[in-house]
């Protein structure tokens, strides 16, 4: 193997991710709990997954 | 992580992706108008209407009963329910002994009895609703689509076993669009699913209780309902029934402050042979969609039981929402179309990258 490049740990491949899905579970309950502002606050937690997709696309793209 | 584990997770990955892909995008596709059910019906069939004598009496409910009926010769009542903006109550009949899933669905204006103009049940969303659900097959399509959704959290989790390889010289999103068409894809793939894992989990394990629900109505009838039923060993005859109205009316009694949503006649699927299951739902978010029945004796007109249901018809309740997506406002439904577009691409891709695979490399 050439010149070994970073290893990432489990930890920070998976952060990204379990925060995205924290986020959108989180969204998903807050959204059938409540209502009025919550139903906003659960769609914006969910959004957190379309944003990141996103994000990454602009960003993440070589 | 040994190769051999590896190799193990990656079977599974393959077998429950390819077993189930070719479905999981027939419900991708249609769902992605499903989800938008009541905007598109409000288009295509809203027209002016106004009932008969609005500020008129209402015919009581077995006048609109008896008037649904007349229309429908040799037809027996299914299910009542009652829209919330309109004075009409929709009956919903089927003929004894005829094919499951065909039935009648009459809006009656209450102030006349006349016929009101149907809002839902488009014939078009109604065919894709059933392409959904068990592709016309009745209730072994819809066990059959059950378990292509236990395939997909199969896959699903070891989708993520394998997410961390990938990605450990790769920082989350990376998208290497300048390599080949493989490492590109593969790339798509690894973003998409990290992203719409958690909700994909949701509607996927939602919608396996979903087509579970024939079973689990039947065995909540068979055990929690059957005690109520011992007293009789014939179908309470349809000729010899006690007033729908007071039924009804005895079951609000029962269920005070609880918002009346649909009932049950004896012989369908949410009730005994013997009783009008009256159910109610409560109002607040959570409870809106939990509903109760109050059973009532079909023969006596006697309240025999409020039924509060047991947790597995609960968690049938709440799969529903959960599944449709339906229990926020628009927002969340654009949510639920754009997530369900990235698992298009996650499926698609993840086909692509085991076809591209399989061809001998150059």
């Amino acid at each position: 193997m050439r010149k070994t490049a970073q290893q990432f740990t489990l930890w920070q491949v998976f952060r990204a991710p379990i925060l995205i899905a924290v986020f959108s579970l989180f969204g998903l309950i807050a959204a059938l709990l409540g209502e009025g502002a919550w139903d906003v606050v659960g769609e914006l937690a969910l959004a957190s997954s379309v944003a990141a997709t996103l994000w990454a696309l602009a960003t993440r793209r070589r | 992580m040994k190769a051999s584990t590896l190799r193990a997770w990656s079977w599974v990955h393959k077998w429950s992706s390819l077993i189930s892909t070719v479905f999981l995008l027939m419900l991708c596709v249609t769902g992605l108008p499903l989800v938008f059910t009541h905007e598109i019906e409000h288009l295509a069939m809203r027209q002016a209407w106004a009932p008969a004598h609005p500020n008129g009496s209402r015919l009581d409910l077995d006048q609109v009963l008896s008037v649904a009926l007349t229309r429908k010769p040799g037809e027996v009542a299914a299910f009542m329910s009652f829209d919330e903006d309109r004075p009409v109550v929709n009956v919903t009949s089927v003929t004894p002994g005829g094919k499951a899933g065909v039935y009648s669905f009459q809006p009656i204006d209450q102030t006349s009895g006349d016929p009101a103009p149907s809002v839902a049940g488009h014939p078009v969303m109604e065919f894709l609703l059933k392409l959904h659900t068990d592709m016309f097959l009745g209730l072994p399509g819809m066990l059959f689509l059950g378990a292509m959704g236990l395939l997909l959290i199969a896959a699903l989790v070891s989708g993520v076993v394998l997410y961390a390889p990938f990605m450990r010289r790769l920082p989350f999103g990376t998208v290497r669009a300048s390599k080949q068409a493989r490492t590109r894809w593969l790339d798509y793939h690894n973003l998409l699913g990290a992203v719409t894992l958690a909700w994909l989990l949701v509607v996927g394990a939602t919608g396996v209780v979903n087509t579970l629900a024939t079973p689990i109505l039947a065995y909540w009838k068979d055990t929690a309902l059957k005690e109520l039923t011992r007293a009789y060993d014939t179908p309470a005859p349809a000729a010899h029934r006690s007033s729908l109205q007071a039924a009804v009316d005895r079951a609000r009694t029962a269920l005070p402050g609880m918002q009346l949503q649909f009932v049950a006649f004896p012989g369908s699927a949410y009730s005994t042979d013997h009783h009008y299951a009256v159910f109610f739902h409560g109002d607040t978010p959570l409870t809106a969609h939990l509903t109760t029945p109050a059973l009532i004796d079909a023969r006596t007109g006697q309240l025999a039981a409020v039924a509060p249901t047991p947790w597995y018809v609960k968690t049938l309740s709440l799969s529903q929402p959960l599944h449709f997506g339906d229990y926020g406002g628009l927002a969340l439904k654009i949510l639920w179309a754009l997530l369900d577009l990235a698992t298009i691409v996650v499926l698609g891709s993840g086909l692509y990258l085991w076809l591209a695979k399989r061809k001998p490399a150059r």
